[in-house]
């Protein structure tokens, strides 16, 4: 290999060597321009990479990131659960309402609430409007009437609830003003447990004639004494009761 | 040696930058001198052998040096010794052979009175030559913001690299536009020089050595290009 000094230093010069490579050779007496056979290069080590304190925990921390960024995202994206609604005409529903105050999941809690939402597309309706159409079709299909009920029942947070009431006024003037239906809204929050007292039997406030007619009395027969007859109403033990069966049995005991 | 001790970060430091080694070389040049000194019982010129062996055998305690041997110091001397007896023993082996520093009764070197056939007039002639072609590609580097440090530190050490590197500089020189864009912006043509994402990475970790190899052989530097002409004949490989 031979070697073209190109620069010169205490320790060291720096040498083109007849292939195209430049390399540190140690400086032996070299000057710049000089051509030799005889060159010892020099390796030097490896710079290190730098060694980051957190370069352990980086895994670790990226997999945490990882993770909160995909719960958040999970979060945002799923829309949770915020409340339900009980509609209890006759057919009773139940709405899911998700944060956004959309309806998740519609489900039919007896046969005609099955049947009411059976063809009924919820999915990416507004609570309100979900309640309204299935009022509606609960009255086109004749399970609400002139003079009927209806029971809401919101399974929220009072503010859930607030919502979901003032989204009903509408509903509720036409429920009772045009139909006459009785609309009874009930809260988880405002419901009260209530324990009834033991009931006091109370005294007979009524008459004897609130039973009907009054019965005939039942006459016993009228028995005639017959001196050949014996009188069955008196029991008096005779030989026929004795059980000739048992006689055999009986001597066994004797001893 | 604690582990806070100047020298011993120096001493880290020098294993992986050949100028802060050759920093540290010249600062403790009277430690080397008097560890030769100690051996050889007389002075030693810089221009002796011995200087340059005490050097050498002090930068190689550097590169080997770990703290489980002990004191920097004491290690670095022991290595002088050690290098020094080798190459007593070494001349030992040849001492029948006579030394060109030999010198006559009129105080000649041995060496100076041998003709060896050459015309050494001519051949340093040739050295200044070389010398100032060198300096002037020092100067055309530079305004790329090249350094021959630059240029040797992305030089390729695998043979691989540097085929590749002589594929992509006998492309460059047949294709005109990639050294005019050098020249011109005195920055490299990847994506003109590139052929695909790998040659790109490779391209940029070496860019310095490519732009320094470019410029030699697109701007005269005969003296130079000469020294390569078996790898780059009229810009094709061989």
């Amino acid at each position: 290999m031979r070697y073209l000094i190109i620069e010169v230093h205490t320790l060291y010069a720096i040498a083109l060597r007849d292939d195209g490579s430049f390399v540190y050779v140690y400086n032996e007496h070299f000057e710049v321009g000089m051509m030799t056979d005889l060159a010892k290069e020099i390796e030097l080590k490896r710079k290190e990479k730098e060694r980051r304190p957190f370069r352990l925990l980086a895994p670790l921390i990226s997999v945490m990131v990882l993770i909160m960024v995909t719960v958040g995202l999970n979060i945002l994206l799923s829309d949770p659960l915020i409340g339900s609604i009980y509609l209890d005409i006759n057919p009773s529903v139940r709405i899911d309402v998700a944060r956004s105050d959309t309806v998740k999941a519609l489900e039919g809690l007896n046969a005609d609430g099955k049947e009411l939402i059976s063809d009924y597309i919820y999915e990416g309706k507004g609570v309100d409007l979900v309640l309204d159409e299935l009022i509606d079709k609960a009255v086109s299909e004749g399970y609400l009437y002139n003079g009927g009920k209806i029971a809401i029942d919101i399974d929220g947070d009072s503010a859930f609830a607030k919502d979901v009431r003032s989204g009903l006024d509408d509903n509720i003037t036409y429920l009772k003003e045009d139909l006459g239906v009785t609309v009874t809204i009930v809260s988880v929050n405002d419901r009260e447990v209530i324990i009834p007292p033991i009931p006091i039997a109370p005294k007979p406030s009524y008459e004897s004639k609130d039973y009907g007619p009054t019965p005939t009395p039942i006459v016993p027969p009228v028995v005639t004494d017959s001196p050949n007859e014996p009188d069955d109403s008196v029991y008096e033990p005779d030989d026929s009761d004795h059980d000739s069966r048992y006689e055999e049995n009986d001597s066994n005991y004797d001893d | 040696m604690r582990r806070d001790d100047p020298l011993l970060k120096r001493v880290k430091e020098a294993k992986t930058d050949i100028a802060i080694g050759d920093t540290l070389i010249r600062d403790y040049l009277p430690f080397i001198k008097s560890e030769i000194y100690k051996y050889t019982q007389s002075y030693v010129d810089e221009s002796q052998d011995e200087f340059s062996i005490g050097m050498i055998a002090f930068h190689e305690a550097v590169m080997s040096y770990d703290e489980e041997r002990g004191s920097f110091l004491g290690y670095a001397a022991a290595c002088i010794r050690n290098r020094l007896i080798d190459n007593d023993r070494k001349e030992t082996r040849h001492k029948d052979q006579i030394s060109l520093d030999k010198r006559d009764e009129d105080d000649n070197a041995l060496g100076d009175i041998i003709t060896d056939g050459k015309d050494h007039a001519k051949d340093h002639m040739h050295t200044l030559a070389t010398k100032e072609e060198i300096e002037e590609l020092g100067r055309v580097l530079k305004e790329f913001g090249v350094s021959y440090r630059d240029v040797t530190e992305a030089s390729p050490s695998q043979k691989r690299t540097r085929e590749l590197m002589q594929k992509l500089i006998a492309k460059a020189m047949r294709n005109k536009d990639i050294l005019e864009d050098l020249l011109k912006t005195k920055r490299l043509p990847m994506k003109k020089l590139a052929g695909d994402k790998n040659e790109r990475k490779v391209i940029d970790r070496h860019r310095k050595y490519l732009v320094a190899m470019l410029v030699i052989l697109t701007n005269g530097y005969e003296i130079i290009r000469g020294h390569l002409w078996h790898v780059y004949k009229g810009g094709e490989e061989l």
